[in-house]
């Protein structure tokens, strides 16, 4: 009976490891360094329809491992709701909320089918700011390294759309 | 936005409902396992304490490379031969100044029951009016009396269990508890899960912080005070600057009642007026100490209740509880008070609230 349970633990982890080692924020950690940052995740799962966050209320990043979610932008329940993403299992988002001081976004999550996610939160990542310094550098690193790619993007679009404004 | 069916939407309330109850009924059942067994409260919350003291030396050998475990039992190693050290030097002289003084016991309630007497004849004929201290006072100090000396030897044992069992529990707290509380996350519903999980890290951090900040405070207070009477060669230093220790976990009120037993020792063995001078210079040193070095450095930390909050809670605290009580119910009421600020903050998502 022993052996089944700690076969299962290690297969399960091992899956959280493969998943957390294919997220571009975990890519650069090491075996041992992924191990401090799995015993911090927490597995969740949602049923279809289930809010995931809500606006003002988010304080993590969820990677998808089954299921599909939409990312909303708008008040919920107002008419003028959008989908600005459709996510499947592999995908990831939240990761702002991580740096994020007070949230007044308007973003909000929901599981479209039924979903199991795996959810790493702020004070999750400030505990392994303190535990384990240089793993929460390179978390950081990776993080402010998508948030200027996303910059980047935001400022050609801007462009664009001033040249076309002249236009 | 996906519409969701009526159907699903009972699905989800039901699923919601189900882990609320199972969250709250294990929290409820703890909480009155805690409360029904006495003794073990006493020794949990000292537990608590010493996980809350230990906790940054672990993150600190963490840094260094080392895993959790490992780093745990150093900790506790190193610290078990610092107080085995600590209580070859300490346990003897405490031993020794408890028999004194269930020995020197008589002397002082007659000394006392004078004090009482004189001051009693003091008001009579500075105010004229008539107080019956004396009946009041010697009804306590007999009380106390045979507390000292018939149930001291019982309390003692009963002392010693709770310092075994504490460190003990502490271990295991620190041990498991991470995984104790994750399985315990398992089960809050997803609409509370993020919030649950903010406030455990606020809540952690405020009272980490508030403890180790308190007992800092009432370990150097005593320090100062047992080195300071035994240079002036004051009978009972050790059990003294323990008491003074103790007491300063209460704010305003703590110094105070910390010093009393030491004036009425100085009274009752007539000691001269330069002595008794000094003796409360030590104190006012001690005081010195807390207020313009520690209070500065820690106090950023600390949250501080109302002096009058202070005040009614240690008469409740005594109502209830005797003089334990009294030392632990301002620190009960400020790790409830950080408590109820880290939820308020979270829910109204704003820093300005002071109370």
């Amino acid at each position: 009976m022993d052996f089944l349970w700690s076969n299962f633990f290690n297969k399960e982890e091992k899956k959280q490891q493969e998943i957390l080692q294919s997220n571009p924020l975990f890519s650069s950690l090491s075996a041992k360094e992924l191990k401090q940052v799995i015993q911090m995740v927490y597995k969740r799962s949602f049923v279809a329809g289930e809010l995931i966050f809500q606006p003002d209320r988010g304080i993590g990043m969820y990677i998808i491992v089954t299921g599909e979610v939409h990312i909303l932008y708008g008040k919920l329940g107002s008419s003028n709701t959008n989908i600005i993403s459709r996510l499947k299992a592999g995908d990831f988002f939240g990761e702002a909320a991580l740096v994020r001081e007070q949230d007044h976004s308007l973003i909000s999550a929901q599981a479209v089918t039924d979903c199991v996610l795996i959810g790493f939160f702020k004070p999750n990542l400030l505990t392994i700011i303190e535990k384990h310094p240089s793993t929460g550098a390179k978390i950081l690193m990776q993080l402010g390294t998508m948030l200027e790619k996303r910059l980047q993007k935001a400022g050609e679009k801007l462009a664009e759309f001033n040249d076309t404004m002249e236009n | 936005m996906l519409t969701v069916t009526t159907e699903q939407k009972n699905k989800l309330k039901h699923i919601n409902i189900i882990r609320l109850l199972v969250f709250l009924g294990i929290l409820a059942i703890s909480a009155s396992l805690l409360i029904l067994m006495n003794n073990l409260f006493i020794a949990l919350l000292l537990a608590f304490v010493i996980s809350y003291l230990v906790r940054p030396l672990i993150v600190l050998l963490e840094r260094s490379g080392l895993s959790y475990n490992p780093s745990l039992v150093i900790i506790f190693l190193t610290g078990l031969i610092i107080l085995l050290v600590l209580g070859v030097w300490l346990f003897p002289m405490a031993l020794e100044q408890v028999s004194h003084l269930q020995k020197e016991w008589p002397r002082y309630f007659a000394g006392i029951t004078s004090l009482i007497e004189t001051t009693e004849m003091n008001i009579k004929s500075w105010l004229n009016i008539e107080i019956p201290l004396r009946e009041a006072g010697e009804a306590k100090l007999a009380s106390l009396g045979k507390i000292i000396v018939k149930d001291l030897p019982s309390r003692l044992m009963q002392f010693i269990t709770i310092l075994v069992l504490a460190p003990f529990l502490a271990f295991f707290m620190l041990k498991d508890g991470h995984r104790l509380s994750k399985s315990f996350m398992v089960l809050v519903p997803n609409n509370l899960f993020e919030m649950v999980l903010d406030l455990q890290y606020q809540i952690n951090k405020q009272l980490g912080a508030f403890i180790r900040a308190r007992f800092t405070e009432a370990l150097i207070v005593g320090i100062v005070t047992f080195t300071g009477l035994s240079i002036i060669g004051c009978p009972f230093a050790f059990l003294l600057a323990c008491f003074a220790g103790l007491t300063n976990l209460i704010p305003y009120l703590g110094p105070i009642i910390g010093a009393i037993p030491a004036i009425i020792v100085a009274l009752v063995n007539n000691f001269a007026t330069l002595d008794l001078f000094f003796l409360i210079s030590v104190y006012a040193i001690a005081q010195a100490i807390d207020a313009g070095i520690l209070v500065p450095i820690l106090v950023a930390r600390i949250v501080n209740l109302h002096p009058v909050t202070v005040v009614v809670l240690i008469i409740l605290g005594g109502q209830f509880m005797g003089v334990l009580g009294m030392i632990i119910s301002i620190p009960l009421a400020n790790a409830l008070k950080v408590t109820f600020l880290a939820v308020y903050e979270h829910l109204t998502q704003s820093k300005q609230l002071s109370l």
